[in-house]
């Protein structure tokens, strides 16, 4: 039993570590999921670099904007990213969680709305309230809401 | 955001409960900025006055969000970026301990040093390796169960012991923050160590995945 990646595979890995090694900012030391505003223009930008490569979410398939990798391939790139400490926090919830929750359920509308935006990293995050403070937080005095269904019931939409 | 919500409140716990895909920044979301321990932000408080979802931001069918929600969380799997993090984090390990002096001599010529790296360069080795099965079963067409719970637990209780021998290995100096001039290897191994108790909770705590190894690992009846 050959335990080894094959010669493709590691030239795929070769090329992920030579290319991060490019476009990272010299001596990168910024945590890898944190979304702090000192850092924000470097994600963003980061983020961008990896969508002219497809490497935004670089295993979805290539009709919904990623490169169709196969998973030894995934974990490759995966592995270098880390191993760069390679900030994704602008895209992690997107690719990870809700875009590919999207890809399976989602209808065509959804996923023409969200996975475009994901890939090409062109969004806008939400602003957080420019009025929190550090220290205690004020504790919230909500426990529980309620929500109110209004305007006609849709269509349904059906699920594998 | 991803917004799991019960629509049904008078179905049983699992049913009920629908997903939507929501625009943040929908008038009535505000959002209010939790820092944590590391003086990150990486979490919010997210409040809803009065915000209205319109109908397409559903996902999937209406009261079935709770198993589509099961799927979203099979997203993580291998753990394979905790192994590599703890990989890099050894090898700087290493070579602080070979260029850093104390009483005279090198770190790296203690054994009490040299002994530590070792165990922690055959616990990383470990945890790659077990990331590597989850994907190969994934490659295979399979899907990984408990063995990604076992490359989960192992790989956050490793990077916490990475941490902490760093620590230890610099004596004083590894606890300084990030900032301090006198800070080793830019404060990594401070950062990590807090970090990690966060790891142990989110992905799925710990606890759980023992569960799971426990039932579907080792066949024990349900706790």
């Amino acid at each position: 039993m050959d335990f080894h990646f094959s010669p493709e595979e590691e030239s795929f890995r070769q090329s992920v570590r030579y290319w991060l090694k490019d476009n990272l900012p010299e001596d990168w030391e910024g945590d890898r999921f944190s979304r702090n505003a000192e850092n924000r223009s470097i994600y963003k930008d980061f983020a961008k670099r990896l969508a002219t490569k497809k490497w935004v979410a670089p295993h979805w398939p290539v009709e919904y904007g990623g490169l169709g990798l196969s998973v030894i391939q995934q974990l490759m790139f995966n592995e270098e990213m880390s191993y760069a400490n390679a900030p994704i926090g602008y895209s992690s919830i997107g690719v990870g969680w809700a875009g590919s929750t999207g890809i399976v359920y989602g209808t065509e509308e959804q996923q023409k709305k969200h996975l475009d935006a994901i890939t090409t990293a062109n969004r806008t995050p939400a602003p957080t309230s420019p009025t929190w403070r550090r220290g205690p937080y004020a504790t919230a005095t909500i426990t529980s809401s309620t929500a109110r269904r209004s305007g006609p019931p849709g269509p349904t939409t059906r699920t594998g | 955001m991803i917004l799991i919500a019960r629509t049904d409140p008078d179905a049983p716990k699992h049913k009920g409960i629908s997903y939507f895909l929501v625009d943040m920044k929908t008038p009535g979301i505000s959002t209010r900025p939790l820092i944590d321990m590391m003086n990150n932000h990486g979490f919010n408080e997210v409040f809803f006055e009065n915000a209205r979802v319109p109908r397409d931001c559903l996902l999937g069918e209406e009261n079935r969000g709770w198993y589509m929600a099961t799927t979203t969380l099979d997203f993580e799997r291998s753990s394979i970026g905790g192994a590599v993090g703890a990989r890099k984090m050894l090898e700087e390990l290493v070579a602080y301990t070979r260029n850093t002096r104390l009483n005279g001599h090198r770190l790296a010529d203690e054994v009490r040093v040299r002994t530590r790296l070792a165990d922690a360069g055959v616990e990383a080795e470990l945890g790659r390796l077990l990331s590597y099965r989850v994907a190969t079963l994934q490659a295979r067409g399979q899907v990984p169960n408990y063995e990604a719970s076992i490359a989960k637990l192992f790989n956050t209780d490793m990077q916490l012991r990475m941490a902490k021998s760093g620590m230890e290995i610099m004596g004083l100096y590894g606890q300084l923050d990030h900032r301090s001039r006198w800070v080793p290897l830019r404060g990594r191994f401070e950062r990590q160590y807090l970090w990690q108790t966060g790891l142990a909770v989110g992905g799925g705590t710990t606890e759980i995945q023992k569960n799971i190894i426990a039932m579907r690992g080792l066949g024990l009846p349900r706790g």
